[in-house]
């Protein structure tokens, strides 16, 4: 008879309707505030603790270019709702931008000559080995560093608009918007290993040339941690701003209840046609800072496996909040590194026990996790409380 | 009262709300027509091909996707494990027809605890189960269980694997549904890193039982006789989720559920029994594609993710809520990968991403699919 009754209570809840997520507003106490300015000092500091040691300064900084991805992959997931299987799309346009520009000018640095488009333009290797006479005048004028790095920006932001603004006015959402993101991708990854003249097909481009601005060759992986961390922590003050504005809360609004944001007047299909845009646009200087720090660019980035573990990390790190993609994005990705030095084979198994984990016990992650031990300290230890 | 403008005018006033689809009939229309100017120049030998290579591969697209029909598009759980559990009815096929496969397995778990385990199965590789009636003037009948036997096998092996999926994990989950995405994905990696450890990373090719090798010849094209067998089992297939869903009583409570979860419940229907059942069977329909698949195609532990999207194509592309529609989005791909790379001379790569990119815009213009299900629910 109890199992009955409970079965008809659990039946009674409407099972398709999302549950209604918890509504976690940007760290808006001081407490919170405080942590979040501790954490970004933090970011800073694995450069100096590892400094003896070019290995791990290489991955760190490599890491740091992950977790603005994961920022990118909250801006969209996170606070909107939209979960997308591939946003490694503009991870990999922004990726392949650049490695283009680096590849091109180590070709030509090999060659003596000057790093300038030109018809004679020194050929990169699997452009040669593919029989290409000349450099296609599409990629040539992207060994400009500054022209790539824009193109890195802006292809993935026009891209993500085109998309967003396609998708979001015929109001796809929910799972159609995820399984049409991650065909997208897949048709792309077909294209790029099929066209092994333009992109370097399954290897992609290799041994590119460290990356050069304003005169100042960042020769060690050491000042290129800085950099890349600079920019993670600009971008996460602007998302910081932009989540704590009206934008933001309207965002928010359109993940738990987009029917009544529209119903209020909002037009919802162009504020998730922003997000989305930004969030492409953040993906894309993600992937070329990567690029800059792994030396190579693949077609990895563009398997859909790829997309996934990026949203893994946000999970882990705890979604609709901003410190939690990058946390999760440094655990993860050290983690896999420490576990795969002393046990070669099990990291792929420990990543799949912990997608299950985390989804199942842990859906705000780390910093949920954190917040709320927090919370309940604060009400169950003697604190002298203000009189209400 | 409204005045309605005439001649020319009026036509383009009533056309112009329906533009979206006088578009795509115009489209329609002229993909037919190229498609006829050329394939009235092709040999008969390569219209065969043609439509023999589409209805074998929209039969595979059918099975795979026959599974995840009834996982997604009824029960709204998004199962990126599909892919993994029609990967473990390949491997259960291979573990349980060829004798290579116990000391394979037993020499990797030997490797985990540093020891070296080997032994081998006596008989010639191949043969591992068979009837035969022998006479004294020869064989009167001789049959291969390989295949016949690995396809319930393997869709007994991979509905236990589901119902464990379901009873375990999928249930709590069942009020999230991307997240069961994530979940299902982190079990799909942990199947396959289980069977990268046991089994190593290829596996051997599959011994096609005797019959279903060769085939009829039609001129110099050979239609193997293994497509046959393929659109045979997809048929049977069908039919088995056909009687299961309309001809019995627990194929009711299904669709009383599917139509109104708390109702039914409210009714005495064990939803949480009708769920764990549901789930195993189309786990258990993975499991027979991937037996097939093992015969078909090289296999490794980590197929499922390549035609995970695939399957996923097939039953958006057929609408949600509706095994028919699975059925109509196999043969629209199936028939339309065929065609473009036959008919139009392109390249099969390229084709499949036109193919992908194709089903994208279909989704976009039309999200309810091409078999469409009438829902009231709210948004």
């Amino acid at each position: 008879m109890s199992e009955l009754t409970t079965e008809i209570q659990e039946g009674l809840t409407p099972p398709l309707v999302a549950a209604p997520a918890v509504p976690t507003a940007p760290a808006r106490t001081l407490g919170g505030r405080v942590a979040t300015c501790l954490f970004l000092v933090c970011l800073f500091v694995p450069p100096f603790y590892y400094d003896d040691d070019p290995y791990r300064s290489e991955q760190f900084a490599k890491i740091a270019a992950l977790a603005l991805f994961a920022l990118s992959i909250d801006l969209i997931w996170g606070y909107t709702g939209l979960l997308t299987l591939g946003h490694g799309l503009y991870f990999g346009l922004g990726a392949y931008a650049v490695a283009y520009s680096l590849k091109l000018q180590r070709a030509a640095l090999a060659e003596g000559r000057e790093l300038i488009a030109a018809p004679d333009m020194a050929l990169p290797d699997f452009m040669a080995f593919s029989r290409l006479t000349q450099v296609p005048a599409w990629i040539a004028p992207l060994i400009n560093i500054y022209l790539a790095l824009a193109v890195a920006i802006l292809v993935p932001l026009i891209v993500a608009a085109i998309f967003g603004f396609v998708t979001f006015r015929l109001r796809i959402k929910g799972v159609y918007f995820s399984l049409i993101t991650q065909a997208l991708i897949l048709a792309l990854y077909l294209l790029v290993i099929r066209n092994l003249p333009y992109t370097g097909g399954d290897v992609g481009m290799v041994s590119l040339r460290r990356l050069e601005l304003f005169g100042f060759e960042f020769k060690q992986d050491y000042d290129l941690y800085f950099f890349i961390a600079g920019i993670l922590v600009v971008c996460f003050l602007g998302c910081a701003l932009l989540m704590n504005s009206k934008v933001g809360r309207l965002l928010t609004a359109i993940r738990d209840n987009e029917n009544r944001v529209m119903a209020l007047g909002y037009n919802a299909a162009l504020y998730k046609t922003f997000i989305f845009t930004l969030s492409g646009a953040i993906a894309g200087l993600a992937g070329a800072l990567y690029v800059c720090a792994n030396h190579s660019a693949g077609p990895k980035f563009l398997q859909i496996d790829f997309s996934i573990i990026a949203v893994i990390w946000v999970a882990v790190g705890g979604r609709g909040t901003l410190v939690g993609p990058i946390l999760g994005a440094y655990l993860v990705e050290f983690g896999k590194i420490l576990i795969s030095e002393e046990w070669p084979f099990v990291w792929t198994m420990i990543l799949g026990v912990l997608f299950v984990a985390v989804v199942l016990f842990l859906p705000d992650g780390i910093v949920g996790l954190v917040r709320k031990i927090f919370q309940v300290a604060v009400r169950r230890l003697p604190w002298p409380r203000p009189v209400a | 009262m409204h005045q309605q403008p005439s001649g020319l005018a009026g036509v383009f006033a009533a056309a112009w709300p329906r533009k979206g689809q006088i578009l795509l009939a115009c489209a329609g229309c002229w993909l037919l027509y190229s498609i006829v100017v050329r394939v009235k120049d092709m040999s008969v030998e390569n219209l065969g091909g043609m439509f023999s290579n589409s209805i074998s591969l929209s039969s595979i697209l059918i099975l795979t996707a026959l599974g995840l029909a009834i996982t997604f598009g009824v029960m709204r759980v998004i199962n990126m494990a599909h892919g993994d559990l029609m990967m473990l009815g390949a491997y259960t096929a291979f573990f349980f027809t060829n004798k290579r496969a116990l000391p394979i397995v037993v020499r990797n778990v030997g490797n985990w605890f540093g020891e070296r385990w080997e032994f081998e199965l006596a008989g010639s590789p191949i043969d591992y189960i068979c009837i035969s009636i022998q006479s004294a003037t020869g064989t009167l009948w001789h049959v291969d269980l390989n295949l016949y036997l690995a396809i319930p096998l393997s869709f007994l092996v991979v509905a236990a694997v589901g119902y464990l999926m379901e009873v375990l994990l999928i249930r709590h989950l069942y009020s999230r549904p991307l997240d069961t995405l994530l979940a299902t994905w982190g079990v799909g990696m942990i199947m396959q890193q289980s069977v990268y450890h046991l089994f190593g990373p290829n596996l051997q090719p599959m011994h096609m039982p005797e019959g279903l090798q060769g085939g009829p010849t039609i001129g110099e094209l050979t239609i193997p006789t293994f497509r046959f067998f393929i659109v045979g089992v997809t048929l049977v297939c069908l039919l088995l989720v056909y009687l299961w869903f309309y001809r019995t009583t627990f194929g009711l409570k299904v669709r009383a559920v599917v139509q109104n979860r708390a109702m039914a419940s409210a009714l005495g229907i064990s939803t949480r029994r009708v769920d764990a059942v549901s789930f195993a069977f189309a786990s258990g329909l993975a499991g027979v594609a991937g037996c097939i698949f093992a015969h078909l195609y090289n296999v490794n532990y980590a197929m499922g993710s390549e035609y995970v999207v695939d399957a996923f194509m097939v039953v958006i592309l057929g609408g949600l809520g509706q095994i028919p529609g699975a059925i109509a989005g196999g043969l629209l791909i199936g028939t339309s990968n065929n065609v473009i790379t036959r008919v139009f001379g392109i390249d099969e790569v390229i084709a499949k991403v036109l193919v992908l990119l194709m089903i994208v815009a279909f989704i976009m213009v039309r999200p309810s699919g091409l078999v469409k299900t009438s829902e009231r629910t709210y948004d």
